[in-house]
């Protein structure tokens, strides 16, 4: 009985610490260009303070750097509104684990590194590093979140007249 | 500020750079566009590439030593390297080349070497000297090449932001703007077997080198707000920021 219940509790701690490791690996996803803000990245990413124009935060796995609004006539946003994210990645991510459709993505490889391609989906505002001369295949080496195609349009700053 | 600026942009003529000359001829082989890809920029032509002889390249290397004479300079490029990491594909480690620019340059030297091409100029930096790692240099017997087409000594494709007005345009010698180019492409390759630093992951780099030094001023997106990639051209600035006192 009793070793029943350490089991279960044994069980129990790893769902549990194997939960958090999915919350903490998606964290950066859940940050949204025009909407998230501050308060919101202190949350996500835990930490106790924002720092402006942007920020920088730390794992062992990949970095995330959040950039917040510099230009105050662009967005009808806050100032403390996060514009893009971008996440640098120290473990490279498989192209086909991160997206498996890539049909709404433009392609365009580097001028001067041809064996580094930009994948861009400008509905959703995302845009991929891939490295593609790797023998194992392509890998994603780092990513930025922008504004989506629908936040622009409504956040996009209209022009006086 | 505006005269120490111009007290540096002058001492930036006294250094010691030259303008290389080019010679051999050894075309190498043209690279494809990656499988799966719709490439929008198209393949160089490659057979009119020419290497470089060794009082040229001799002399590339005397430019970007240079660039150390300027302390904030040689600070900033050595912060942008320290600033990148090591990286791991498919849990294989790939370490992050450990060694200067110009253990770099003589790296380069040593193995695929550096090459002249006449291309059409596109970029601010990218057809003045270009690094392809496609020719696999990077692995240890490969043949990978640093590339360099000259035929433009103004730079006119700089970002708006960076010229001093709205009009003027940043001149730089041939020989400054080559070895400006040398260290984006030389930052390019401190990676190996195809995982070369992207134009994101240098300009992030930069920007930091930047805080860390206290180098301010505009600077062009990282990222423009179509989405389209700016990270060379925001690194570009970085550099002639801290190395030519702009």
């Amino acid at each position: 009985m009793v070793r029943i219940a350490v089991r279960s509790f044994i069980v129990a701690l790893f769902v549990a610490f194997a939960g958090s490791q999915v919350v903490m690996a998606q964290e950066w996803k859940n940050i949204v260009p025009l909407v998230s803000t501050c308060s919101d990245v202190k949350k996500l990413l835990n930490v106790a303070e924002c720092a402006h124009p942007w920020m920088k935060y730390e794992t062992p796995k990949y970095d995330i750097y959040v950039d917040f609004i510099t230009d105050k006539n662009k967005w009808n946003v806050s100032d403390d509104t996060v514009e893009g994210v971008h996440v640098v990645f120290h473990e490279l991510v498989r192209l086909g684990d991160f997206e498996t459709d890539l049909k709404d993505y433009s392609i365009r490889r580097e001028d001067d590194v041809p064996e580094i391609s930009i994948y861009k989906n400008d509905k959703k505002g995302i845009s991929l590093s891939v490295q593609t001369g790797i023998a194992e295949g392509s890998y994603i080496s780092s990513i930025f979140i922008y504004p989506s195609q629908d936040n622009r349009n409504r956040f996009k700053c209209k022009p006086s007249h | 500020m505006l005269d120490s600026m111009a007290a540096r942009q002058t001492s930036m003529t006294t250094k010691p750079y030259a303008d290389p000359k080019v010679g051999g001829s050894v075309p190498f082989e043209s690279i494809p566009c990656p499988k799966d890809s719709i490439c929008t920029s198209v393949p160089r032509s490659d057979a009119s590439a020419e290497r470089l002889d060794d009082e040229t390249v001799n002399l590339l290397r005397k430019n970007l030593e240079g660039l150390f004479d300027d302390e904030l300079c040689g600070s900033f490029i050595n912060a942008v390297i320290a600033n990148l990491k090591d990286k791991v594909v498919n849990k294989q480690q790939f370490k992050k080349f450990d060694g200067t620019i110009l253990q770099n340059f003589d790296r380069i030297r040593a193995n695929g070497g550096f090459w002249k091409d006449n291309i059409d100029l596109r970029g601010l930096f990218s057809n003045h000297l270009t690094i392809t790692f496609g020719n696999d240099y990077f692995r240890p017997s490969g043949t990978g090449v640093v590339r360099w087409g000259i035929d433009e000594k103004n730079l006119t494709n700089l970002y708006p932001g960076l010229r001093p007005s709205g009009t003027e345009i940043y001149k730089m010698s041939e020989a400054e703007a080559t070895a400006l180019t040398l260290v984006h492409e030389l930052i390019h390759g401190y990676y190996a077997n195809g995982t070369g630093a992207s134009h994101q992951e240098m300009a992030l780099a930069a920007r930091e080198a930047m805080a860390k030094l206290g180098i301010q001023g505009k600077m062009p997106p990282i990222i423009k707000e179509n989405g389209d990639d700016n990270g060379s051209n925001y690194f570009d600035s970085a550099l002639i920021k801290a190395c030519s006192g702009w």
